[in-house]
C-alpha cells in the first residue's frame, strides 16, 4: 500500500495544476489575513472615536449649510450627533481606563448587559437574550478565573486564526479539493493510462484506497501546514493570546412558533477555551476534507471524463456552496442539512452561527460529524464497489 | 511443457451485443501464440479479458493456474502486457513511469529497471518527460514496462504500431529471445500477417467472436507441394489460354486483373521462359510467399 501511495503522490505532485493551486492557496490565505486583521483593528476605540468625530463634524456642517432641511430631518441629524457624541464619551472612558481597573470595568460591563436584558421581551427576542447571557457568562468567567479580558480590537493568534479559518473554509477549501482531486480516476481514463494501470497485479479496491489516502494526506498536510504557519506568523507579529481565553460555543436554536425563523435556546451556550475551539475546528475541518475528497472521488469514478467530472464536481460543490452561503433560500432550508457543503465551515458550526445563515436549527456540530461521516463512508464504499465492477472499454 | 495461459469457453457481451461467443485456447511456456482476425473480430476484447480490464460473462481464464477473476493479483503477478497504444504518465519521466509500474508489481529491483532501460535502448532519454517522447520511444517504454517483472506470460496487442523498420526487427528479436531463452509464453494479437508469420509458432484465427481454427505456422509453410504465383499480363485471355496448356501448371484462378497459379515446385524459371517464348507481355509476376495470408483469406471467405 505504501508503494501505491508513493505512486499516487508522484502523479499528484508533479502535475501542473498542483503548483498553481498551491500558489492560489497562499494568495487566498494572505488575502484572508489582511481582511481579518483589518476587521479586528477597525474595532479599535481610537479609530472608532476618530471616525465618529469625523461624522459629527460632517453632520454639524450639514446642519449649518443646508437651509432646505425640514424640521423632521433637522431633528434626525441632531439626534445622530447626540448619539455619536455619547458613544465617543464612552469610548474615551474605555481608553483611559487603566489596566489595573479591569475588574471594575468588567463588573460594570456585566451590569450594563443585565440592564439591557431587563429591557428585552424574552418571548420574541431569545436570540438577543441568549447572546447577552453568553456575553455575561464570558465576562463572569474572566472575573472568576482572575483573567484580564482580551481586547476585541487587538489581534491574538488564537482567535484570529479561527476568523481566518472562517473566511477560507467555505470557498477556498472546496475549490482546492475539487480542482486537485476531480480527475483522480477520470484523469486516468482521459489520458488512457487506465489501461496500463489496471492491467497490473493490484486489486481495484487497493487502487481506490491508495488514491483516496494519498489525496487526503497531501491536502490535509497542505492545509494544516498553511494554517500552522499562519498561526505562528500572527502570534509572532502580534501576540498569541491566552490559550485558556473563553470562546462562546454551542448555541442551539429552535424554530419559533410560526416556523419561519430560528431563535436561540436559552442557556444552551457554553464556554470553550480558545485552545479547545481551535483544536475542534481543525478536527472538523479535517473531517470535512476527508468526506469531500471521498465524494469527489466517487464522482470521478462515475464520470470517466476528466473535464466532465471537474465541471460536475464544481457545480455540485462550489456552486452549491455559493448558493447556500451567499443567497440562502427559505425554500431549500430543509435540504441544506443534507448537503455536505453545509458543514464546510468549522468555526461557525461550533459557535452555532451557521443557523443564522441557513435558517435550519438542526445544523450543529453533532449533526455535522454525523453527516460528514456518512458522506465519507458511503462515498468510499460506493467508489470501491463501482470501480471493482467496471469494464474498461476505452 | 507447462500451460501458462488457459482460456476456457469464454463469452462476453458488450452493449447487448455478443462479441465473444465461446472461445477456448491455451498457450504453453516458451510458445509464441498469434491471434489473427479482421477488425471487429474480437481480438481486442479478448486481450482485455486476459489482463483483467474486462470481465468475462461466462467461462474462465487462468494464468499460471490462477483464475483471473478469483485471484487477480496472483494471476497477473508474472504477466507483462501492452494493450494497444501504450499511454504513460506524460508529466513524469520515463524512469518515473517505470518506477511506478515496478512498485505495482512489487518484485522488481532497481537493477532490473536499469536492465530494462538498457534493453529498450532509451538510456539517454529515460530522464526526459514522456510528453517529449516520439511515438517510437513511447512504444519502447511500453515494451519496457511489460518486461519489468520478467514475465512468464507476455500479452501484446498490436505491439509494433509506430515502430520504425529497425525497431520492428529489434522487437522481433527480443520476442524470439524471450521465448527461446527465458521460456516466456507470448501471446500476440495483430492484423499484420507478415509479423505474425515471422514470429509465431501457432496461430488462432478469430472471426466474429469465434475461433475458427488454431494451426502451426511451420506446417502452413511446408505443406505446399506447389509454389503459388501471381501474374498480371496485358492480354489476359491469351495468357490464360497458354497457361492452360502448360503441364506444370496445376490450378489457374482469375481474380480481377490477376492470374493466380499454382505450379510445381521448381518450375518457376520454366514459366518465365514459356511466357517469353509465346510473346505474352508480362506486367508483373511474383511468387507468393505469404501462406498465412492465403490461409487467412480462406478462413475469412469460408465465413
Amino acid at each position: 500500500m505504501w508503494g501505491l501511495i508513493r505512486n499516487e503522490a508522484l502523479k499528484l505532485i508533479k502535475s501542473k495544476k498542483f503548483i498553481i493551486l498551491c500558489f492560489v492557496l497562499i494568495a487566498v490565505f494572505i488575502y484572508a489575513n489582511i481582511s481579518v486583521i483589518k476587521d479586528i483593528e477597525s474595532l479599535n476605540p481610537e479609530i472608532k472615536r476618530v471616525r465618529n468625530s469625523e461624522m459629527i463634524t460632517k453632520l454639524s456642517r450639514q446642519l449649518e449649510t443646508d437651509k432646505k432641511l425640514s424640521k423632521e430631518d433637522k431633528l434626525n441629524v441632531e439626534n445622530q450627533i447626540k448619539k455619536l457624541t455619547e458613544e465617543n464619551i464612552a469610548l474615551t472612558e474605555e481608553m483611559m481606563a487603566s489596566v489595573k481597573d479591569w475588574r471594575k470595568n468588567t463588573e460594570k460591563k456585566i451590569q450594563t448587559l443585565k440592564e439591557q436584558q431587563k429591557d428585552i421581551d424574552a418571548l420574541t427576542n431569545n436570540s438577543v437574550m441568549e447572546n447577552l447571557n453568553a456575553q455575561i457568562m464570558k465576562l463572569q468567567y474572566y472575573l472568576d478565573n482572575d483573567m484580564m479580558p482580551e481586547k476585541e480590537y487587538k489581534v491574538y493568534s488564537f482567535s484570529a486564526i479561527l476568523k481566518v479559518m472562517e473566511t477560507i473554509s467555505t470557498l477556498l477549501i472546496p475549490v482546492f479539493i475539487v480542482f486537485l482531486s476531480a480527475d483522480v480516476i477520470s484523469g486516468e481514463y482521459s489520458n488512457s493510462t487506465i489501461k496500463v494501470l489496471l492491467s497490473k497485479p493490484v486489486s481495484r479496491k487497493k487502487i481506490v484506497i491508495s488514491k483516496y489516502l494519498t489525496h487526503c494526506l497531501i491536502i490535509i498536510s497542505i492545509i494544516v501546514l498553511a494554517e500552522g504557519v499562519n498561526f505562528l506568523f500572527l502570534g509572532l507579529k502580534f501576540e498569541f493570546g491566552n490559550i485558556k481565553n473563553p470562546v462562546i460555543a454551542g448555541t442551539q436554536y429552535v424554530y419559533n412558533s410560526n416556523k419561519n425563523m430560528c431563535t436561540a435556546l436559552l442557556n444552551s451556550s457554553y464556554l470553550w477555551s480558545s485552545g479547545k475551539a481551535l483544536v475542534s475546528s481543525a478536527g472538523l475541518q479535517l473531517l470535512f476534507i476527508a468526506a469531500l475528497v471521498a465524494f469527489v472521488l466517487l464522482i470521478s469514478i462515475i464520470v470517466t471524463n476528466n473535464v466532465s467530472s471537474l465541471i460536475i464536481s464544481f457545480v455540485l460543490i462550489v456552486i452549491v456552496s455559493l448558493g447556500t452561503f451567499l443567497i440562502p433560500e427559505q425554500a431549500f432550508r430543509n435540504i441544506y442539512p443534507l448537503l455536505l457543503t453545509t458543514y464546510s465551515n468549522a468555526p461557525i458550526l461550533i459557535t452555532g452561527r451557521i443557523v443564522n445563515i441557513i435558517n435550519n436549527p438542526i445544523v450543529n456540530m453533532k449533526m455535522g460529524i454525523i453527516a460528514m461521516g456518512i458522506y465519507m463512508l458511503f462515498s468510499l464504499l460506493l467508489s470501491m464497489i463501482i470501480f471493482s465492477k467496471k469494464d474498461v472499454l476505452i | 511443457m507447462n500451460t501458462v495461459l488457459e482460456v476456457n469457453n469464454v463469452y462476453k457481451s458488450l452493449s447487448r451485443r455478443e462479441i465473444i461467443k465461446g472461445i477456448s485456447f491455451d498457450v504453453k511456456e516458451g510458445e509464441i501464440f498469434g491471434f489473427l482476425g479482421a477488425n471487429g473480430a474480437g481480438k481486442t476484447t479478448t486481450i482485455r479479458m486476459l489482463v483483467g480490464l474486462i470481465k468475462p460473462d461466462k467461462g474462465n481464464i487462468r494464468i499460471m493456474g490462477y483464475d483471473i477473476q478469483k485471484n487477480l493479483v496472483k494471476a497477473l503477478k508474472q504477466v507483462g502486457s501492452i494493450v494497444e497504444y501504450p499511454d504513460m504518465y506524460n508529466d513524469l519521466t520515463g524512469r518515473e513511469n517505470l518506477i511506478i509500474f515496478s512498485r505495482m508489481y512489487g518484485n522488481v529491483s532497481k537493477e532490473r529497471i536499469e536492465e530494462i532501460i538498457e534493453l529498450i535502448g532509451l538510456k539517454d532519454r529515460i530522464d526526459d518527460k514522456v510528453k517529449k517522447y516520439s511515438l517510437g520511444m513511447k512504444q519502447r517504454l511500453g515494451l519496457g514496462q511489460a518486461l519489468l517483472p520478467n514475465p512468464k506470460l507476455l500479452i501484446l496487442d498490436e505491439p509494433t504500431n509506430g515502430f520504425d523498420p529497425l525497431g520492428i526487427i529489434e522487437f522481433r528479436n527480443i520476442i524470439k529471445n524471450l521465448a527461446r531463452e527465458n521460456n516466456t509464453a507470448i501471446f500476440i494479437s495483430s492484423h499484420i500477417l507478415a509479423e505474425i508469420e515471422q514470429v509465431c509458432d501457432r496461430v488462432a484465427f478469430i472471426d466474429k467472436g469465434i475461433i475458427k481454427s488454431i494451426e502451426y505456422t511451420n506446417k502452413l509453410k511446408n505443406n505446399e507441394e506447389y509454389d503459388k504465383v501471381e501474374l498480371i499480363v496485358k492480354d489476359q485471355a491469351k495468357g490464360a489460354e497458354l497457361l492452360g496448356k502448360l503441364e506444370y501448371v496445376k490450378t489457374i484462378d482469375i481474380l480481377d486483373n490477376k492470374i493466380l497459379l499454382s505450379i510445381e515446385k521448381g518450375a518457376f524459371s520454366r514459366l518465365i521462359f514459356d511466357l517469353g517464348k509465346n510473346n505474352i507481355e508480362v506486367e508483373s509476376i511474383n511468387k507468393l510467399q505469404q501462406n498465412l495470408e492465403g490461409r487467412f483469406m480462406q478462413i475469412v471467405e469460408e465465413a
